[in-house]
């Protein structure tokens, strides 16, 4: 309706600016995450979808402008730790963590600094492995964070002031957080660290609005508990089972699926006999109650420290001719499985790295174990080594390609077997490795036919793997070395597309997401993150 | 709580002012428990036999963070700051010093004296032509030439039978940093040489003109290297006593430029 015009003062106009501005939160109800597929713009979860797949829908770097991406902007961090953080996108804002102890806020446009969050953390630590974190949850107008001594934090998104803290264990015993937590409906879930400090490890998920601890799944049955006879006498109770990488979840069955690692103490499998359940398992919890709908071990009395803390990655894909709903993944162990998403079920499984500690896997998933290849006081060489086929680092799966593609570490190593006496907050380890000198251990991305566990195409690193795998509908794969390379490759191929020299190892987390309407990649390299997005004239 | 509190004072104490000597046990008991202890703490990162893994190789005859034991006891009750190393907060001051006593043995070198005549050995390196290759101390500068291993503190790294064979056997054992490779090239040139720096995608070679070359391995056909050659001709050809002699000199060789 047309009217007369009212003037309006400058104060009261630059007040209603200011009013809409403030008006604009970044609000991501668990909706959202749920629908992430329909806004591939933002990258709203660890993986950047519930299924674990790091893969994103956006096309506009492809495979056949890739070679026209260049660096947008970088953000040091001045960290003397490793920078493993998953950037988290929502609405042009980012999200990310630092070691040791860091959260912040940035503008996808230029990397500066909305706000900052740094927590106070003990020096007392009992770490295996750095001060890192892997990244930030988001939900609501929160961000959640799980900080190094294994505290659950959630800041304001808008401020990075913290609504609320609570203590998840004691890191005198050997408990940190390195993890990013999933947000699921009104609960944050999140693993801890801790598997070489005989610690009895868990999932936690805490409500999202108070930080009261909702439910607690514990990694090592108590007596009395399926699964605690694969005990011998009290040894569950420093049996470890450590969760520090982030799950995946499924909203069909709503089930939170997450990888468990390596029983304590690692190499020395004399005091706990059995099949330690549910260490180097995945287990499906419901995710309102935290109650057991199915596990899988991968390696049951595992003692080569091979956590099954991958992320599970769930796809939908014709398997032996029939569209199923499936959980894929590469494990440390070095064998790729195929199970079914509803039970757990093994259906298929075959080696994807170098293996000689087992002659494949039995009709159940079983691996069928070799003799002399467990660790000993003089030492025993098996394939792979302490690093794994893989670890950590994240797979991705296209749905156009049906590849799943493997960060790969080729080496081996001699185990070692040591004496292991627990102490509450000591190192409950029992042993070690050592490289072999004469070998030249390299590394791979293998795309692997995500349903027979066959390899399409593998692409050659100097390096064993250590950072994860992004791949886009633009027919492109990205992941990093070591050795500071940021690479792009063909996702159908193989090809190598582009290249950056980063400087300093990656070992971290590539995303992608829409600044202002325009495609950009973003992963810390050494300590800095880097922004990258296609050159444009007159920028 | 209270003794560790007590002993980590007296060991900033020592590592501050280094006033009083810490005394590593010596006893086949002590080192012994001290390898328990670090078989069950230490070997994630430095590996089983010290020189493995993502920790500080310990299985050399000088710890550049710790050549004093004070030093040693200090890093192993507090840890480094600002690296991966972790104090052992939980361990007795006793613990402490039999670890540290076990950790002195990982880096031995077979001591005793070396026979030879040291000047006699100088002489015979500038006649045979050694520093062509490898590069020492002298009069306080670096002298030599880089096709070889840097020889100036090699009598702290190198046990003297480790030396003597070296000497007269290169290919008893290769370092991997000196073997040469050979890189042909698509358009069919070669380029053969020491390997200085190999990625994902490219490789620099120090050829035998001692000048570097960087190949995108986009125009590299095959690389190829034979770990079990050495380039270092072998000097079987010397008497037991010169090489002796030769091996005498460089065991003395313990200067850092």
């Amino acid at each position: 309706m047309r009217g007369p015009l009212h003037p309006t003062t400058p104060a009261a106009g630059l007040a209603a600016l200011f009013f809409i501005t403030a008006q604009v939160p970044a609000q991501v109800p668990f909706q959202r995450i749920l629908d992430s597929a329909k806004e591939p713009g933002n990258w709203l979860t660890y993986s950047g979808n519930y299924n674990g797949q790091r893969y994103s829908t956006l096309d506009q770097i492809n495979a056949g402008n890739v070679k026209r991406m260049v660096v947008k902007w970088v953000h040091q961090t001045g960290t003397t730790e490793a920078h493993q953080t998953s950037a988290i996108v929502v609405d042009n804002v980012m999200y990310i963590t630092e070691g040791p102890n860091t959260v912040k806020a940035l503008d996808t446009l230029t990397g500066n600094v909305y706000w900052r969050y740094q927590k106070q953390i003990p020096d007392d630590l009992r770490l295996c492995c750095g001060r890192v974190n892997r990244g930030v949850a988001v939900l609501g107008d929160m961000v959640y964070y799980t900080s190094i001594d294994a505290h659950m934090i959630a800041l304001d998104a808008k401020t990075g002031r913290v609504r609320w803290e609570t203590e998840m264990a004691d890191h005198k015993l050997g408990y940190s957080s390195t993890n990013a937590p999933l947000a699921v409906k009104d609960k944050v879930i999140t693993g801890v660290g801790g598997g070489e400090y005989g610690i009895r490890g868990f999932i936690d998920a805490y409500d999202a609005k108070t930080g009261k601890r909702v439910w607690r799944f514990h990694t090592v049955p108590g007596p009395g508990e399926f699964g605690n006879e694969t005990w011998a006498g009290d040894s569950w109770k420093t049996g470890a089972g450590s969760t520090w990488v982030t799950g995946s979840y499924d909203p069909e069955t709503n089930a939170v699926i997450w990888g468990i690692g390596n029983p304590g103490p690692d190499w020395n499998g004399d005091v706990r006999k059995g099949d330690n359940l549910y260490s180097a398992s995945f287990v499906a919890l419901d995710a309102d109650t935290g109650q057991r709908k199915w596990h899988f071990q991968f390696t049951p009395h595992d003692t080569h420290d091979w956590d099954a803390t991958q992320v599970p990655v769930l796809i939908e894909a014709p398997f032996r001719g029939e569209k199923r709903k499936l959980v894929v993944t590469a494990n440390r162990n070095g064998f790729y499985y195929v199970l079914d998403r509803a039970n757990g079920k093994f259906l298929q499984g075959k080696p994807f790295a170098k293996v000689t500690w087992a002659n494949g896997l039995d009709d159940n998933g079983r691996p069928i174990v070799l003799p002399n290849t467990e660790p000993t006081a003089e030492g025993n060489l098996v394939w792979p080594s302490l690093g794994g086929g893989t670890n950590w680092y994240s797979p991705a799966y296209s749905p156009v390609t049906g590849l799943f593609y493997a960060p790969v570490r080729e080496q081996g190593a001699y185990y070692f077997k040591g004496e292991a006496i627990f102490k509450p907050g000591e190192m409950f380890n029992g042993g070690g490795q050592r490289t072999v000198p004469e070998e030249n251990p390299y590394g791979a991305v293998r795309a692997i036919d995500a349903t027979t566990g066959n390899l399409k195409w593998e692409f050659r690193m100097q390096t064993p793997a250590n950072t994860s795998i992004l791949a886009t509908q633009g027919n492109l794969v990205f992941t990093g070395t070591s050795q500071g390379d940021f690479f792009a490759l063909n996702a159908t191929t193989g090809d190598a597309l582009w290249r950056f020299k980063g400087g300093w190892s990656s070992g971290s987390n590539p995303v992608t997401y829409l600044s202002h309407g325009k495609q950009n990649i973003a992963i810390p390299i050494g300590k800095a993150l880097f922004v990258f997005g296609l050159f444009e004239d007159g920028e | 709580m209270r003794v560790a509190v007590a002993f980590t004072l007296a060991v900033i104490s020592f590592a501050a002012e280094n006033t009083e000597k810490v005394v590593l046990p010596t006893s086949a008991d002590a080192i012994a428990q001290g390898k328990r202890l670090y078989m069950g703490g230490c070997t994630y990162c430095h590996g089983p036999t010290g020189d493995g893994g993502k920790g500080a190789n310990l299985a050399v005859p000088e710890l550049s963070r710790a050549p004093q034991d004070e030093d040693l006891v200090a890093i192993i009750q507090t840890g480094v700051p600002g690296t991966e190393m972790p104090g052992a907060h939980h361990m007795t001051p006793n613990e402490v010093l039999m670890t540290a006593a076990f950790v002195r043995t990982l880096g031995k070198v077979a001591g005793g004296p070396v026979p030879g005549d040291w000047a006699a050995g100088k002489a015979l390196y500038a006649k045979q032509g050694c520093a062509n290759c490898h590069t020492t101390v002298e009069n306080g500068a670096l002298t030599g030439g880089l096709g070889g291993p840097d020889l100036s503190a090699i009598g702290l790294r190198r046990s003297p039978a480790h030396l003597r064979e070296s000497v007269a056997n290169p290919e008893a054992v290769v370092d991997a940093a000196y073997v040469i490779t050979e890189v042909r090239l698509k358009d069919g040139r070669r380029v053969a040489g020491r390997t200085l720096y190999e990625d994902t995608f490219s490789i620099s070679v120090r050829d035998g003109s001692g000048r570097n070359q960087t190949l995108l391995k986009s125009t590299v056909a095959e690389i190829t290297r034979n770990p079990n050659k050495s380039p270092m001709p072998g000097y079987s050809t010397l008497t037991a006593a010169e090489l002796d002699n030769l091996t005498a000199y460089l065991a003395s060789l313990k200067e850092r430029p």
